[in-house]
């Protein structure tokens, strides 16, 4: 019977070995967490909601930050609002000062507001005494469903964007601009116990410009440092900014001020990305080019080069389509495009595209990046305008991730609202709801509910036109989708923004292929 | 005798017969029948050799020399003669004859002997030698055999004669030496030749001449060097002492090793009477301790035997010719040769390749936990219902808590040679476990198969990666393999047959030995039963799987049952898989089959080498006939049973996770010794049946292919701590301890839970979790139990902080007492150990931003965050904090600010109770999952009332000495006295009913 043991013994051994192969070809895929490149809100399990709220000052001159916590809940919720202050030195950095605590009430359905010029003028009037005060703010709501989103104004304009919902150890910032008549001041804000260190460098028209002082900047546990870049880096139109913390954690947002003395007058606030992705889309792009001048920087933090493509895509299917720009992003630089710019707009002269033979001057639009060779990239959107209305500036970071629902506080005051509502996806078709939430109710404006968006198509409504007045929007979709708002804010600076998505709803679209 | 006496032509001998107690009245007719003049000198009761023998000093009158002589001594007519002639030519102090057998006086008996440094004897001539005349030189000796002997009176006087204490067995070593030191000449002279009977004992119980031989030896070593050889040689002494009872221990001679320990023990507690030898033989001195090393033999004289093959103690008197004999002429066979040869190359291998961690310390990784400083916590721990892990429970401890308790005592509190010979002793006994498995096969089967068991590396990656459990498998499988095929009684095995009862019981106490270790164990026992029943069933050979199956059943249920009613919780309805088969469980893809089959399963990588085993294992299947061939298909069957089960554990089929691959491949490393050994079998029987041909090459393919097999443990072994990291993270997290009041603190552990150092809870497919009272872990952590509703609540914590659901996880924490929270990512801090298990980036991202986490520098491997929220276990607040509050659930945490409490009874005594002041409005709260914890300040009890659903907060009236006690219920209590009785119950049977069984055996064979 030893044939038995001869055959059996050696068949089972070969069988574990083919079953083996077979199922290893099973087990090769990754699990890898998804990193969200741009606030969210958290899972509506979550006990809370935290949010970074790092760039802004107050201060004499009227400087002002803002917040705003949209409430889209059934049930009162309290924000408590921590306050960072960091009063500038001579060194073009500041020096923090005691936090300062204050509860936020907001009820339901609705958004509550904390100017804390006001507030802290009330607090201490010393305070406002001061030419200007960096303040950011540690907002601690106790619902996963609120949204907070901030308002910085100075004597230049306003700028609008969402807080940061989480902090991380590097951060990229595409577009930048420290010429005569601009200012860029970084705020890095490290809301936890553990001091943060971290280096701060430059992709410049000169190359990678990393100077000494921006080396092993020390940010202390929960504290605020603010940096006027214009100290120590030479004025250029464009400036692409990596912030990488050696230990901790810190969340960094830059603040554009053009003072006007060229031209264009305005402020922009940006949070700057946490990590480089593949895709990003800009769904609001305007086809008059007295209205806004855009221009686009892709930034390559990494060390090899990106091939990416940006791509223009017209509204009007009889417009024909426009050729993506092929761009070829070396390591650690960036690539300026600016689209239909009027003179005026920053533009640098070294690795810039020229676009005005393939875009047509008068075709509104939307825009996708996408870089075809797996190297991530971050890009940024500049918007100006230097006639009114909407006279100003805004820094937009693009939206590398679609939610099939979104929320958007709005600033009181602010009528002329656009919102930019983009289905990035190839095949499918979506439909979409708009709710109003004002004054503790919500309601889907008629206009705006179940509406059908092509693939690859996007919906521009106008808020004033359909005479809609709310403190806040709720945008619902059957899939997932892009929402980007813009206006005029008060007084009159132009502003724009990327909708705040929830974490439950978020995806991350199908990568686009021309 | 008496004629003998008679006939001696030397012409002044006067005889004295001591006639010492004997009960015959006619002793002195039959002396003066043959000895006309002989003096009879009578005593009332036998006081030994050595003090009869002093009795011939009061009755010497005069006489230079006095001839000493046993009662079975003949010597020829010449030999006194020759004797005195020698001793006055050579100025003498004591000279012996060459004693020869009594049946053939060809054969040498004795001719003078030997010792070394510490006093082991070595003769001149071995037992039974041939008498050629090649010992007939006269020389000095360093001692004489006292059957006869012949000394100076005066020396003799000096001398005291021979020790009294030491009535048999070394008082002749003991009386040379001193004859030495006081400058006198021993010497043999073989042309005087006596006759020696040795038959001790006929007259008297001779069975304690090792336990007395050991005892004299030490205690003449303590006393006869001065003191600088005393500080020299005594430790070495112990040394070789040491080795020989792990020989003793190896070789299973429980009686070898309780005479060894019983002399040291013997001499220690005689401090005075050492003492006063030593002054007393300071007086007598008069050549150096070096001048009498001249006479010693060089080495060690057991060491030196051992390695020859001799007996490591021949006695110098009588019967022990016949034994050395037998050893001899055993030893001569190349079986036992080989055999020895095959443990003295284990125990240097494993000593070689573990001498690092022997002489400095094994690294507390993975489950290699470190031991508490006495057995009482651990005992305490056992018997004491309260569970600390996770955030407490009221439950029955593992027993293995209870054994380690008694190892402690048995070590004497030593814990931590205690948890070295338990992780690195788990090697050799799992190749004894081998070699006794074995037993009905030939001796060179038995080696062959412990060299494969040994060379497999399994063992030393399960060192390398922390298993403790997979090196207690290792050291138990083969014993239970043992207990199964004795039990089915398939050829050979038939001749050592076990009753059901017997085997049911005798497996039963193996498998709850090791399963009080490692429950999963109960598994193995069933993987090894298929294994043998899936061999049977291929080999067509199927005699006694029956009784394999009922004995399978019956012993895990006897294992299960000793266990109780610790095993009880894995049977309950909140059982939890990690319990029963550990958190450490197999990772899916990890390995592939051919390092499965290789047991490449950690950083002892055989590669292709590691084939050579199979190779090896290979030969039965071609060339074995009958039950080698029945045996060698079991082995494979085993062998791939364990191997495919693995494979399984890999493919997420299963809804548990199995144990890591070392644990789960161990049965296939006894099967494939099992096939390896029975090549030998098949070498040593089968293949001269064959005619020649190519088979005949088979055998030396096999023995090449097992010698590139074993490499890979051989080149492992230069490292000296078999690829273990050389540190481990404990100095960091004593800091931590250092840090805070004891026992005041949890902390959180975080990670995969093959890096762990900590049993823990699966709360995913990638991290396990676990929280300790103290941030070093020690053993008993490592067994967790099922996991709770409250402990669930850290699970819960965790699942919101990677959803993002929170930025305060102190503050959540802070009830749970939870002060630390430690993720680790490797085994060993870096650059120590290849096991590296990072933890998903938002987990570390998610930690970094909570606003009250503070992280803790650590080194790399482990991320540190102390809780700024104000956590402890128990903690003194404000009056009215908890007790008035709307706390009814874990999530009210976030409404309750405990910042601001104080750690409080910190003062721990043992297990279960501490102590301190409380101050007045306060309340006292405490953060552990039982009610059975009660409060008294100042002799009055504090009222107990429940919080945030789990926990507890005390108030009392007035401030004062508090005192904090977990009671454990009189039930449990009674409960953990049975399982100790049923242990007892357990082991008293199978003594008797194996002693039964032996006599059975016996009486078959006799038959």
């Amino acid at each position: 019977m030893r044939w038995i043991a001869l055959i059996i013994i050696p068949a089972l051994i070969a069988g574990l070995f083919v079953l083996d192969e077979r199922q290893r070809d099973t087990h090769d895929v990754a699990i890898s967490d998804v990193v969200v490149a741009m606030p969210i809100s958290p899972k509506t399990d979550a006990f809370g909601s935290t949010w970074y709220c790092a760039a802004g000052a107050v201060g004499a001159t009227g400087a002002d930050h803002r917040l705003l916590v949209a409430n889209p809940g059934e049930d009162e919720i309290t924000a408590q609002v921590t306050i960072f202050p960091a009063i500038p030195n001579d060194r073009g950095s500041s020096d923090a000062a005691e936090v300062i605590e204050h509860q936020l009430d907001i009820p339901a359905l609705s958004t509550g507001e904390l100017s804390m010029f006001a507030f802290l003028g009330e607090l201490d009037s010393d305070f406002l005494k001061l030419a200007e005060v960096h303040v950011a703010a540690l907002v601690e709501v106790d619902s996963p469903l609120a949204v907070v989103t901030h308002e910085v104004s100075n004597s230049s304009g306003t700028g609008m964007g969402p807080c940061a919902s989480t902090a991380s150890g590097s951060w990229y910032l595409a577009a930048g601009t420290t010429t005569r008549d601009a200012r860029m001041v970084l705020s890095i804000f490290n809301p936890f116990p553990d001091r943060a260190v971290v280096d701060i460098s430059f992709a410049t028209d000169d190359g990678l410009r990393r100077p000494d002082a921006y080396v092993g900047v020390v940010i202390p546990g929960r504290s605020l440092v603010a940096i006027d870049t214009g100290i120590e880096v030479t004025r250029r139109s464009e400036v692409a900014t990596t912030v990488e913390a050696r230990t901790g954690r810190v969340v960094v947002e830059k603040t554009q001020i053009f003072t006007g003395e060229d031209g264009i007058d305005g402020t922009g606030v940006s949070l700057a990305a946490p990590e480089p992705r593949l895709q990003w889309y800009f769904p609001l792009g305007s086809g008059d080019p007295a209205d806004d001048s855009a221009t686009f920087v892709i930034y390559n933090p990494t060390d090899m080069v990106a091939d990416v493509d940006l791509d223009v895509r017209p509204d009007d299917a009889t417009t024909g389509g426009v050729e993506p720009f092929q761009l070829t992003i070396p390591a650690g630089q960036r690539v300026v495009v600016p689209v239909n710019v009027e003179p005026g707009h920053p533009v640098s002269e070294f690795q810039t595209v020229d676009t005005s033979a393939r875009v047509p001057a008068d075709a509104s639009h939307w825009v996708s990046i996408r870089s075809f060779n797996q190297v991530p990239v971050v890009a940024e959107r500049l918007l100006t305008r230097n006639s009114a209305p909407g006279i100003g500036a805004a820094v937009t970071p693009g939206a590398p991730v679609a939610a099939g629902r979104q929320l958007l506080p709005i600033p009181s005051g602010d009528g002329a609202v656009s919102l930019g509502i983009l289905n990035p996806s190839s095949e499918t078709i979506g439909r979409i709801t708009i709710y109003a939430i004002s004054d503790g109710e919500e309601t889907a404006i008629a206009e705006v509910a179940d509406i059908e968006i092509a693939p690859r198509r996007r919906l521009v409504v106008d808020l004033e036109e359909l005479g809609v007045a709310a403190e806040a929007v709720r945008i619902n979709a059957t899939i997932p989708v892009i929402v980007e708002a813009s206006g005029v804010g008060d007084p009159t600076d132009r502003w724009s923004m990327m909708a705040v998505p929830g974490a439950e709803f978020v995806s991350e679209p199908e990568l686009f292929s021309f | 005798m008496l004629a003998g006496f008679a006939a001696q032509d030397y012409e002044r001998l006067s005889v004295v017969v001591i006639d010492a107690g004997s009960m015959t009245t006619d002793v002195t007719t039959r002396v003066q029948a043959v000895l006309p003049n002989a003096e009879v000198h009578k005593m009332l009761r036998n006081p030994g050799f050595a003090s009869a023998a002093g009795e011939a000093l009061e009755v010497a009158n005069g006489a230079p020399f006095l001839a000493l002589c046993h009662d079975d001594v003949v010597p020829r007519p010449d030999a006194i003669r020759l004797l005195v002639e020698e001793a006055i030519r050579s100025n003498a102090g004591a000279v012996g004859p060459k004693l020869v057998e009594w049946e053939n006086p060809r054969l040498i008996s004795q001719v003078g002997l030997g010792a070394d440094k510490t006093g082991a004897l070595a003769p001149y001539a071995e037992p039974g030698e041939l008498d050629q005349e090649q010992h007939d030189a006269v020389r000095d000796v360093f001692a004489l055999p006292d059957a006869f002997i012949l000394v100076r009176t005066d020396l003799f006087r000096a001398l005291r004669g021979f020790d009294p204490e030491m009535k048999y067995h070394g008082e002749e070593l003991d009386f040379c030496w001193k004859a030495h030191i006081a400058g006198a000449r021993v010497m043999v002279v073989p042309e005087a030749v006596a006759r020696h009977r040795e038959r001790i004992e006929d007259r008297r119980d001779d069975s304690d001449r090792e336990r007395l031989r050991r005892r004299h030896q030490v205690k003449t070593l303590a006393s006869s060097y001065g003191l600088w050889h005393t500080i020299r040689v005594v430790p070495q002494a112990l040394f070789v002492s040491l080795i020989e009872i792990l020989t003793a221990i190896v070789t299973l001679q429980g009686s070898t090793v309780r005479s060894i320990a019983g002399g040291w023990w013997w001499t220690i507690i005689r401090p005075l009477t050492i003492l006063r030898r030593r002054r007393w033989i300071r007086a007598v001195r008069q050549l150096s301790d070096s001048e009498v090393r001249r006479f010693q033999v060089s080495g060690f004289a057991p060491l030196s035997s051992f390695l020859r093959g001799h007996s490591p103690s021949p006695a110098t008197t009588e019967g022990v010719v016949q034994r050395s004999r037998d050893l001899a002429r055993s030893v001569r066979s190349g079986p036992s040769r080989s055999a020895i040869a095959l443990w003295v190359m284990v125990a240097l291998v494993l000593w070689f390749g573990s001498r690092h961690l022997i002489g400095r310390s094994i690294p507390a990784v993975g489950e290699l936990a470190l031991f508490p400083d006495g057995p009482a916590e651990l005992f305490q721990s056992w018997f004491s219902s309260w569970r600390p892990p996770g955030l407490g429970s009221d439950g029955f401890a593992p027993t293995a808590q209870g054994f380690l308790a008694l190892a402690g005592v048995i070590f004497l509190s030593g814990m931590s040679l205690l948890r070295t010979v338990l992780i690195l002793g788990a090697i050799p006994l799992g190749a004894i476990g081998v070699w006794r498995a074995l037993r009905p096969f030939s001796r060179l089967t038995r080696v062959v198969s412990v060299i494969g068991y040994l060379a497999v590396p399994l063992p030393y990656n399960a060192l390398a990666n922390g298993s403790w459990s997979a090196l207690i498998l290792y050291a138990s499988t083969p014993w239970i393999l043992s207990r199964l095929a004795r039990a089915a009684g398939a050829p050979p095995f038939d001749r050592l047959r076990t009753s059901t009862v017997l085997s049911a019981l005798s497996l039963g106490l193996v498998v709850g030995l090791s399963a009080a270790f490692v429950p999963f164990t109960v598994a193995i026992v069933g993987i090894c039963a298929i294994g043998i029943l899936a061999g049977s069933f291929v080999a067509v050979d199927g005699r006694g799987m029956g009784r394999l199956l009922l004995t399978t059943l019956t012993g895990t249920i006897v294992g299960l049952a000793l266990n109780l009613p610790w095993t009880a919780d894995f049977f309950g309805p909140d059982t939890t898989w990690a319990g029963f088969g550990g958190s450490r469980s197999i990772q899916p893809g990890t390995l592939s089959v051919s390092q499965l089959l290789r047991f490449d399963t950690g950083p002892l990588d055989s590669g292709l080498l590691g084939w050579g085993l199979l190779a090896a294992a290979a030969l039965p299947l071609v060339l074995a006939r009958s039950w080698r061939f029945s045996w060698a298909v079991r082995g494979w069957m085993l062998y791939i049973a364990s191997v495919a089960l693995a494979w399984v554990g890999q493919q997420e089929w299963l809804d548990v996770g199995l144990p890591r691959p070392e644990v789960l491949l161990v049965p296939a490393a006894v099967g494939l010794a099992i096939a390896i050994g029975m090549g030998m079998a098949a070498f040593e029987i089968d293949l001269q049946q064959y005619r020649f041909g190519w088979r005949q090459l088979i055998p030396w393919g096999a023995f090449v292919a097992l010698i590139f097999g074993t490499m890979p443990v051989l080149a492992a072994s230069t490292d000296g701590r078999w690829d273990m990291p050389k540190g481990d993270f404990n100095p960091t997290l004593a800091a931590l301890d250092a840090a805070t009041e004891p026992a005041t603190v949890r902390t959180l552990w975080i990670g995969h839970a093959d890096v762990l150092p900590v049993g823990s809870w699966v709360f995913d497919e990638e991290l396990a979790f676990s929280a300790t009272d103290h941030a070093v872990p020690d053993v008993a952590d490592l067994w967790v139990g099922n996991l709770t509703e409250p402990t669930d609540q850290l699970a819960a914590a965790l699942d919101l902080l990677l959803a993002g659901g929170t930025s305060r996880l102190g503050q959540l924490l802070a009830p749970t007492g939870v002060r630390y929270i430690i993720v680790v990512e490797r085994l060993a801090p870096a650059p120590f150990g290849d096991v590296v298990e990072p933890v998903r980036p938002s987990l570390l991202a998610r930690l970094a931003e909570q606003l009250d986490l503070e992280r803790i520098e650590s080194r790399e491997g482990m991320v540190i965050y102390q809780n700024t929220a104000g956590a402890a276990v128990r903690s003194e607040l404000a009056a009215a904090t908890l007790a008035t509050a709307e706390t009814d659930s874990p999530i009210d945490a976030f409404s309750v600010d405990l910042e601001d409490s104080v750690p409080a009874l910190s003062e721990s005594s043992g297990h279960s109770t501490s102590r301190g002041p409380l101050a007045a409005d306060t309340e006292m709260y405490l953060g552990s999952a039982t009610g059975n914890w009660k409060l008294k300040v100042d002799d009055s009890s504090a009222v107990r009332s429940e919080t945030f659903g789990w926990s507890s907060v005390y108030t009392y009236n007035d401030p004062g000495a508090a005192q904090l006690t977990y009671e454990t219920p009189l039930g449990n209590k009674l409960m953990m006295g049975g399982q100790a009785a049923l242990w007892i119950i357990g082991l008293a049977l199978v003594a008797k009913l194996s002693r039964r069984d032996r006599d059975r055996l016996m009486g078959q064979e006799v038959s």
